[in-house]
């Protein structure tokens, strides 16, 4: 009971209905520095299109996370593909955030504001198909303004 | 994106990363342990296959735990390859659950036939090779599929607990606290994940409960032999001790038997030369001086004629009687054979010794018997001789008895005659028989 006790209290619920993501905004404004929030909720999702940045399509759709995302695109070429995006809110400029991936089992590029700070698998490796992964990853970036995407 | 995605300042995800890390850490070195334990508790006593099989699942699920949650192993070897990991945490879960339905069947034995192991190890093994042959898109779809039979587990051990509890087995509440704690904490996991509740992952908890349940449902269990070994022990010493006074008693009735004459309750000739030969040497060591006599009824052979045998067991009967009542506790009197008898008197002189054995002859004179025929009455004679601790041997001093007894025989019966070396016939022939 109290391993129980000892483990609710170091890990905080990483979330807040209030901070739920919808319709692809979140603000982090009220909610202090040293939260960890979880992005779950409705992100803006690109099915079977790969973009850096929410400009370059206006085909945007709303899916959850987490969620299975297969059943939102249609296989091309035997690839499965789409591209997620979420618009924060309320970053302090100068700040250093993380963002912590769940299991993905796939290939996936990360960019903040459209600048790229992570991988995870490959795309186009040299033996001719995706090389998927199921690392946990963690990326860092630094918002030069106060909202990202 | 199936999984949770964790967002802050970078310090507060390291921090809660590393603190993650640690726990499960914990956790997985706790649930290693265990395993270690119920390890050497089955090297101890191999015939506890469910000891055996508790380490195999608690490996098995430490296995798993170092490429779930944190991703352990990946922090630590980032070379490792993940696409590895995967499999072998797919496969420590898939191969855990035939071998954890296997433990409770082992720790309940007797509830339940083969077919539910056998489907479970046979689903594990489809689930398996799929796992090491097919590619992760495959047997990440079919292992939606493998929760469904897992899930189908869950009401089977059930019903084993309930059966162990029906029939009265020990520990079943820690056991099914333990498998409660296992499934809430799984079904917790599950709701987390899906973004229904937001709690935390505590699977690990989950395990190391559910072990370290079954580590004390063990304990218990060694107490419940440990109590039974020790009734078993108890039970033996008194069946041993009981046996022992049987034999005891046995032995002690063959020696009374041994050494006594059935039909008139003395000793017997073996057990009066014994005792004879001994006394003889007590009065030759410490000195002092003791009365030997023979003694034969006179005319039984008559008696026998006469009255019948049953009448001659009576005379024998009643002399019997008559030594064991009128004799001290320190004389001796046994059959010598036939209507024959010895007796021995302890520090007696020979005065003293006729002086009692008249006495008994008045006795044994003035009862009467009674037989089909007519009331009769018997007597004896008797010859004595005194041993004073000289060179004589046991057959020696008996001779002179004999001699003795022969004269008071010759010279009418009914009486008794102190043995003198004037007795002692001049040649063998003359001896009596």
């Amino acid at each position: 009971m109290l391993m129980l006790l000892y483990t609710f209290s170091a890990y905080p619920a990483p979330t807040d209905h209030d901070l739920r993501v919808q319709e692809g905004h979140i603000s982090l404004s009220g909610s202090p520095s040293s939260a960890i929030l979880a992005l779950s909720g409705e992100w803006n999702f690109l099915p079977n299109q790969l973009v850096r940045t929410q400009s370059e399509s206006d085909k945007w759709t709303l899916l959850q996370v987490p969620r299975e995302w297969s059943r939102a695109v249609s296989p091309e070429n035997g690839l499965e593909l789409g591209t997620y995006a979420l618009n924060i809110h309320g970053l302090e400029p100068g700040t250093v955030y993380a963002v912590h991936l769940g299991e993905i089992g796939a290939v996936a590029r990360v960019f903040a504001n459209g600048r790229f700070i992570g991988k995870t698998g490959e795309l186009n490796p040299e033996q001719g198909k995706p090389q998927i992964s199921f690392a946990r990853p963690v990326y860092s970036f630094m918002p030069a303004r106060a909202s990202t995407s | 994106m199936w999984q949770k995605i964790l967002f802050g300042t970078a310090h507060a995800v390291y921090q809660h990363r590393l603190l993650r890390s640690a726990l499960e850490m914990f956790f997985i070195g706790g649930i290693f342990l265990l395993g270690m334990y119920y390890f050497w508790v089955y090297l101890l006593w191999p015939g506890r296959h469910s000891s055996l099989l508790l380490a195999l699942y608690s490996f098995l699920v430490a296995l798993k735990s170092i490429f779930s949650g944190q991703q352990i192993i990946f922090t630590t070897l980032p070379s490792f390859p993940d696409m590895l990991g995967i499999r072998l945490a797919h496969l420590a879960t898939v191969i855990s659950v035939p071998i954890l339905l296997q433990f409770f069947r082992y720790l309940y034995p007797g509830i339940t036939g083969k077919t539910g192991i056998r489907l479970s190890c046979g689903a594990a093994l489809l689930q398996s090779l799929i796992i090491v042959f097919f590619p992760p898109q495959i047997f990440q779809a079919t292992a939606f599929m493998y929760h469904g039979v897992i899930a189908l587990h869950v009401p089977y051990v059930a019903w084993i607990f309930y059966r162990a509890r029906r029939r009265g087995d020990s520990g079943v509440p820690i056991g099914v606290i333990g498998f409660a704690v296992l499934l809430l904490t799984g079904a917790n996991d599950i709701l987390h994940d899906q973004g229904v509740i937001q709690t935390t992952y505590m699977w690990n908890i989950g395990f190391f409960c559910f072990l370290f349940a079954q580590s004390i449902l063990q304990a218990y269990r060694f107490r419940t032999i440990n109590e039974e070994s020790e009734q078993v022990k108890l039970n033996l010493k008194q069946a041993v001790a009981k046996r022992t006074a049987q034999l005891t008693q046995e032995r002690n009735k063959l020696s009374h038997i041994a050494k006594t004459d059935g039909l008139t309750g003395l000793h017997n000739r073996r057990y009066g030369m014994e005792q004879l030969q001994n006394e003889l040497n007590r009065v030759r060591r410490y000195g002092g001086c003791m009365v030997v006599a023979l003694i034969d009824i006179d005319n039984f052979k008559v008696i026998n004629d006469t009255h019948g045998h049953l009448a001659g067991d009576q005379v024998l009967t009643r002399i019997g009687s008559l030594f064991t009542e009128e004799l001290r506790r320190v004389d001796f009197s046994a059959r010598w054979g036939g209507e024959e008898f010895l007796l021995f008197f302890p520090n007696t002189d020979l005065e003293e010794g006729k002086i009692v054995l008249e006495k008994l002859r008045e006795f044994f004179n003035s009862h009467l018997f009674h037989s089909k025929t007519e009331p009769f009455s018997v007597s004896f004679s008797y010859g004595l001789s005194d041993f004073k601790g000289g060179q004589e041997e046991v057959e020696e001093v008996l001779q002179h008895c004999d001699y003795a007894l022969y004269h008071a025989k010759e010279t009418g019966r009914n009486r008794g005659v102190i043995y003198s070396e004037a007795l002692q016939p001049a040649t063998s022939s003359e001896r009596p028989s």
